[in-house]
């Protein structure tokens, strides 16, 4: 039996559509529905399934960031986790907060709680950086199995099926491990209306990442965000001599 | 004994009546639940339902709301199913296209 560490983070939600704030310094989230990073919604669903097989004892979720951070940590309770780590980060620390700070506070936390197993989402999908499982298992030196899509668990190890470029890898690895979790991995359960109530009751712990003994301090600048390139219209043609004529005068054929 | 007979009977009854009430209340939370994510908005979704259940606001026959219930909750699975699907094609499509 292992005791699994999931991350969690909330993320504006995936059917929004994303707007720049006027001043270039970020994008609108006031107002804006929030909701769990998709990819860590399969981390939890895979930790979940993991309990259910009687592979592992207890399960805990961590998110760092603002105090509405705990929707997402209740929304994971709701879906099968056994108990919550909040992880208080707000206002200006929270727009700097990196992957390499996130990570360390994981790491202090897995090793605090005596856990087997980390599985976090491969990527968030606000920031896209994929680099938290990574930078997570550098810390504690531990090995990584990044972009799983299975994971079986041995007696001591891990056989971790990876999508890699053009085909799948399958590896095998020692516990204790990191995993971060690919699209096809597991399909997540609804956290159903009285799974939630349920969930209620569980405990959320709440700390800083100072009672961790990890520096937050910015390691960045945001200089300017700024919206992707806008598609050009297309032109509708009325016949073919006007379309090769089009297509010369942009020297797409001779 | 025979009044203690028509009491139990009557309060078993009552505890039918009871729990299909409780179901019938818990499903209209939970729909309206789901309906938060509804893609066209909140408010059609709960015009709609409201309206579905007013349909059958006359329904008495016991057999009869226990499978308007089952039928709520078929409807409550297809829409979990819906959502997820919606979740994993957009995500599909953004990072592996």
């Amino acid at each position: 039996m292992v005791r699994v560490l999931v991350g969690v983070k909330r993320v504006i939600d995936y059917a929004v559509k994303i707007r720049v704030k006027p001043d270039k310094m970020g994008v609108v989230t006031d107002g804006v529905k929030h909701s769990m990073n998709p990819f860590d919604e399969i981390a939890v669903e895979e930790a979940v399934r993991m309990k259910e097989k009687k592979v592992a004892s207890e399960i805990i979720a961590v998110s760092c960031g603002p105090p509405q951070s705990q929707e997402v940590i209740r929304t994971a309770l709701a879906m099968g986790v056994d108990k919550g780590i909040h992880v208080e980060v707000s206002g200006s620390e929270y727009e700097t907060l990196q992957p390499i700070h996130v990570s360390k506070i994981l790491a202090k936390i897995a090793q605090k709680e005596n856990v087997d197993l980390i599985i976090v989402g491969k990527q968030a999908i606000d920031d896209d950086s994929n680099q938290t499982a990574q930078m997570t298992a550098a810390v504690l030196n531990w090995p990584q199995a990044t972009f799983a899509s299975k994971v079986e668990k041995g007696d001591k190890e891990l056989t971790v099926t990876r999508e890699v470029d053009g085909g799948l890898e399958t590896i095998k690895c020692k516990i204790p491990a990191v995993i971060s979790a690919d699209l096809r991995l597991n399909e997540p359960r609804y956290a159903t209306l009285p799974n939630i109530m349920k969930a209620k009751k569980k405990p959320i712990t709440k700390m800083t990442p100072q009672d961790l003994g990890v520096d937050i301090s910015p390691r960045i600048k945001i200089l300017s965000v700024e919206d992707p390139p806008v598609r050009q219209a297309g032109v509708i043609l009325p016949d073919v001599d006007s379309l090769v004529t089009k297509l010369k005068e942009g020297g797409h054929i001779p | 004994m025979n009044l203690r007979n028509s009491i139990i009977r009557l309060q078993s009854k009552f505890y039918f009546w009871l729990i299909i009430e409780q179901s019938h209340i818990s499903l209209h939370f939970q729909l309206l639940h789901l309906g938060k994510d509804w893609p066209a908005g909140f408010d059609i979704f709960r015009s709609r339902l409201h309206n579905a259940f007013l349909k059958n606001k006359d329904v008495k026959d016991p057999e009869k709301i226990k499978q308007l219930i089952g039928h709520g909750q078929y409807i409550v699975k297809e829409i979990e199913a819906l959502y997820m699907l919606k979740k994993y094609r957009t995500l599909k499509r953004r990072y592996y296209q």
